[in-house]
């Protein structure tokens, strides 16, 4: 430590440095540090003393710790950004993830681009929701509090940047370039700042708007998971069963609909941006953030349950742990470096490996170890008697169960790398390394469409049921009705948009299909999903209009439900129904190792001739540069085929990136309808950098031919008179064209006439007038005429034609807007009910 | 017992049968030699030879793409591949190939590709100096 110190106030010799920055910054680091280490001592020790007064003085100790604590936290913030925003270079964290190019929106990104500014954007977002939970938790406001400053704690140490006996503890982003790269030479000099120019930059694939917004809101997520973490504990602690419930159900609502925001954003983030077509591809850092979602989604059903029936009070428990457990462990493998090449989203391995799992097992096993004494203690009051089976809490239960299958099967695929550590290097139970599935996205969507099914059909049947069987008269017609509703619909759509299971360029999903044994195609998989998806709509969309009728107090939880129905329906007909247009043609067949569906997507368009792709006329017709980025503009006309008239025209931007660090970094171009997406997306563009030029001299008389590389060409006679450049003064000169055609491969004819020059006026000096012929890439020169042969001597130069086009995949994605509408929908159905339990909690405060 | 122990009995036998079923998705890592002895489909992990010729001619097909590579002990193999040759392919340090084997050519689904300086960029070039320096030397 103070080694580390010393160092940073030594007088150093280097020239235009800002260190008073980096120095304050970590100070406030240390600090923020410290303070949260005190806020959660003294919270606690508030928590367990028993005198009054004490609790009172030690609470607000916490307070002002955590307080403290925050502020250094907002001080990190506004230094990183100054940081980053000033181009201060020195910094090894703002060059390596900005430059100055960058515009500000994605300056912005780069603050989180790095590990040490997304841990630091997570602790930002815990201390607001602290300042929130100051004001608001009331009673459970000492442990609550508590957990969030020991999460604070762990958040904290990962950028602390300092060594406890030779171990590292925290990468800080405070770090100056020369000490990060201590052994380049350049570091000798003391102006070295002066030769950088420009830091790394952002990845190009970071520099979309989605990467601005989407980033903050889901650490936003993932941050929140800490305060129901922290009551499932607090209860258990204080064995208080019930106290918890009222005042923990607005923040697990807040979480359910900031995280699943969030996820969705990344979503769309790959949609737009990510070349693979889709907004979910199963890629274990996707499935590591939805994973915590699920439990908390579960968790706030049970604690519902709880709430109303008095069952299921440890599957609560254990779902708010699991979904805490999940975010560190999400941590974890996204940031050890362990997922290697499974992830495009992974970070780079900082040596912080060690930490997140300690982190990781210390907050699971005292959790759990809390939770277990408690049940073998039997203190965690259960109902003896059994939920009926067509209650509601019966059914609740069920579906969280189905969404715990959901989140056990993901992270079991995800956590390939980890079983090869464990089971191959550590034990040796498995003979040889794992790898993940060759086709990944199949693997998935064969066992998860089961439970999107079971979730899907759950969601619309519960909530006609009631809680303890309590009748609620004419509901049962009403989920008759939209039943119906549902199948004669799911019939129809079927038909209309041909859900047939033996295509093949859809989603492979045949194996689990029970078409095999009902012959009748659209009793399948799919036919069961759509079924699923549309009772979730129209069980829900009934319940809302005919039960509740207008009480929106009430409709959270089925607009909720409404809206996860839009988007499974969405998702179903986006992803199953989606067609690669571009499909090409004139490819030759390579055999049954390739699925149908991988094959030939990819088709070539030479700029201005126009190729027909589905309902479309596409044409290449040119790139616009826009430094550093290339814009392929992609014309598409929808022509109608009877009269030739053409209906419709837009042109697409595919881009790319040709970054010389990175090489080519294609975004996509999207055309957006309400009712579909049309998707472009530029695979592969010619590379003209390294044409070869090529010079031949040779000797030939009239009539002789030869070939260069792309033409013919023939020398036809030797002219007195030849053809002159404008201004060419030619007294006193004896000139010789020769008069020469070339023919390319379409025997195109193309004249070229060199002509050679002797200045008989200045000693017969020699020179001559090269020929061009630019449609063929060829100059040719006359060096030498032999007056007696009639020989001449030419030299040709030859550059090798540029070829212009593009390789691009057109997809079109039906109706994905109901994704996108079905995710809004359920963020404002948990948002109401956020509200309603906020209000309820108000209220139920004022009348105590 | 009770209802709901039975109901999570049966679930959990479940989830451990499909996730069981479902690890014959899993493929594993393998040489060539490897690969032809299973004929299954595998990952091989290894790196281009890059002096012998790739064949990628987009405007005869855009979607053929074949090279030779050599796995981690040096066997070398045609590797095709139906799609755009990725960009910068020339520049892999290391490539992973997942496919199996087709006669004497591994026919791949997915070509992932590991470059000197993708994501992990720690390279300054300094304009006037031309002295390049690796992070964490």
């Amino acid at each position: 430590m103070l080694e580390f110190f010393s160092s940073r106030f030594g007088s150093n010799g280097f020239l235009n440095e800002h260190l008073w920055l980096g120095n304050l910054g970590h100070f406030f680091l240390v600090f923020s540090f410290i303070a949260s280490l005190l806020a959660f001592i003294t919270y606690f020790v508030a928590e367990f003393s028993t005198d009054e007064t004490q609790k009172k003085s030690w609470q607000k100790l916490g307070r002002l710790s955590f307080i403290l604590h925050g502020s250094f936290i907002f001080g990190v913030f506004v230094l990183l950004f100054i940081m980053i925003l000033k181009h201060y270079f020195e910094y090894h964290y703002a060059w390596r993830h900005s430059s100055t190019e960058l515009p500000m929106k994605y300056i912005i990104s780069s603050f989180w681009e790095g590990q040490e500014g997304s841990f630091l954007l997570w602790e930002f977002w815990l201390v607001v929701l602290g300042f929130v939970g100051i004001k608001t938790l009331k009673n459970y406001e000492n442990p609550v509090m508590g957990i969030t400053a020991l999460t604070q704690v762990f958040l904290g140490s990962m950028v602390l940047g300092v060594y406890v006996l030779g171990h590292k503890i925290g990468s800080n982003p405070f770090i100056l370039l020369r000490d990060e790269m201590a052994a380049a030479p350049i570091f000798q000099r003391p102006n070295y700042l002066e030769f950088i120019q420009d830091g790394n930059g952002l990845n190009p694939l970071l520099q979309n708007y989605w990467m601005t917004i989407h980033p903050p809101v889901l650490f936003c997520g993932f941050a929140s998971v800490t305060i129901p973490f922290g009551f499932a504990i607090a209860s258990l602690l204080r064995k208080d069963w019930d106290g918890w419930v009222k005042p923990a159900m607005p923040w697990v609502l807040f979480s359910v609909a900031v995280l699943g925001t969030g996820i969705l954003m990344g979503g769309a983030w790959a949609y737009e941006s990510l070349s693979f077509g889709g907004f979910w591809a199963w890629d274990p850092v996707e499935n590591m953030s939805f994973v915590p979602w699920l439990m908390v989604v579960a968790g706030l059903h049970t604690l519902l349950v709880y709430r109303y029936t008095k069952h299921s009070l440890i599957s609560t428990y254990v779902f708010f742990i699991l979904g805490f457990g999940f975010v560190l462990y999400s941590t974890f493998l996204t940031r050890s470096g362990i997922l290697g090449d499974t992830s495009v989203h992974a970070f780079t391995d900082l040596g912080m490996t060690g930490q997140l799992l300690l982190y990781m097992f210390f907050f699971l096993v005292l959790s759990f170890t809390l939770l277990f004494i408690r049940i073998f203690k039997k203190q965690i009051p259960s109902v003896e008697k059994e939920e009926a089976l067509k209650s509601r809490e019966f059914w609740m239960f069920i579906g969280t169960l189905v969404l715990l299958l959901s989140a056990v099967q993901m992270s079991f695929t995800t956590s390939i790398p980890v079983w090869n550590i464990l089971f191959h290097d550590q034990f040796h139970l498995l003979k040889e390394k794992i790898a993940p599935p060759e086709f990944v996205v199949e693997h998935y969507n064969r066992i998860q469409i089961w439970l999107a099914i079971l979730a899907g059909a759950l969601t619309g049947l519960t909530q006609f049921l009631a809680y303890k069987l309590s009748k609620v008269p004419g509901t049962a017609k009403w989920a008759a009705y939209s039943l119906g509703l549902s199948v004669v619909l799911a019939i129809v759509i079927s038909f209309v948009f041909k859900i047939d299971f033996t295509e093949q360029h859809v989603v492979d999903l045949t194996p689990y299909s029970i078409s095999i044994f009902f012959k009748f195609s659209f009793i399948s998989t799919y036919f069961l999903f759509l079924l699923a998806a549309l009772y979730a709509v129209f069980g829900n969309l009934s319940y809302l209009i005919f039960v509740i009728k207008n009480n929106w107090k009430l409709s959270g939880g089925s607009i909720a439900h409404f809206g996860f129905g839009v988007f499974l329906l969405g998702v179903l007909i986006s992803q199953g129904k989606k067609e690669v247009i571009s499909i090409n043609r004139s490819g030759v067949n390579f055999g049954a190792q390739f699925k149908m569906n991988e094959k030939m997507e990819n088709v070539l368009l030479l700029k201005d001739s126009a190729l027909l792709m589905g309902d479309y006329k596409i044409t290449y017709t040119g790139t616009r540069e826009e430094k550093p980025n290339h814009f392929y503009q992609v014309n598409y006309k929808r022509v109608d085929s009877a009269t030739g008239k053409v209906l419709e025209e837009f042109t697409l931007l595919p881009n790319a990136q040709l970054n010389p660090k990175m090489g080519l970094i294609a975004n996509p171009d999207t055309k957006h309808y309400l009712t579909k997406d049309v998707f472009t997306h530029v695979s592969s563009v010619p590379d003209n950098t390294n044409l070869k030029d090529t010079t031949i001299t040779l000797e030939a008389a009239v009539n002789d031919s030869f070939f260069t590389k792309t033409a013919l060409l023939v020398i036809q006679t030797l002219n007195p008179n030849p053809v002159l450049p404008d201004g060419f003064d030619k007294t006193g000169k004896l000139l010789v064209g020769i008069n020469m055609i070339a023919k390319d491969e379409n025997s195109k004819t193309y004249a070229a006439q060199p002509v050679f020059v002797i200045d008989m006026a200045n000693g017969n000096s020699i020179s001559s007038i090269p020929a061009e012929v630019k449609e063929l890439g060829l100059n040719i020169d006359v060096t030498k005429i032999d007056p007696q042969t009639k020989k001449v001597i030419l030299s040709i130069h030859e550059t090798e034609k540029t070829v212009d086009f593009i390789i691009m995949k057109a997809i079109v994605f039906p109706y994905i807007n109901l994704v996108w509408l079905g995710g809004i929908i359920t963020f404002l159905g948990a948002l109401v009910s956020m509200l309603r339990r906020r209000k309820e909690l108000v209220l139920s405060a004022s009348q105590n | 017992m009770k209802r709901v122990q039975v109901i999570i009995l049966v679930l959990v036998a479940v989830t451990a049968g499909v996730i069981l079923a479902r690890t014959g998705d899993y493929t594993t890592y393998a040489n060539f030699i490897e690969a032809k002895e299973k004929g299954n489909s595998v990952n091989v992990v290894g790196y281009l030879v890059k002096d012998k010729p790739m064949n990628y001619d987009p405007q005869k097909d855009p979607n053929f793409f074949s090279f030779i590579m050599t796995d981690k002990e040096g066997h070398e193999c045609e590797v095709i591949y139906k799609g755009a040759k990725p960009q910068d392919f020339e520049r892999s340090e290391q490539v992973v190939v997942k496919g199996k084997m087709d006669g004497e050519v591994f026919a791949c689904s997915e070509i992932s590709m590991k470059c000197p300086s993708k994501y992990v960029n720690d390279e300054i070039t300094l304009k006037e100096t031309n002295v390049t320096v690796k992070a964490g030397s």
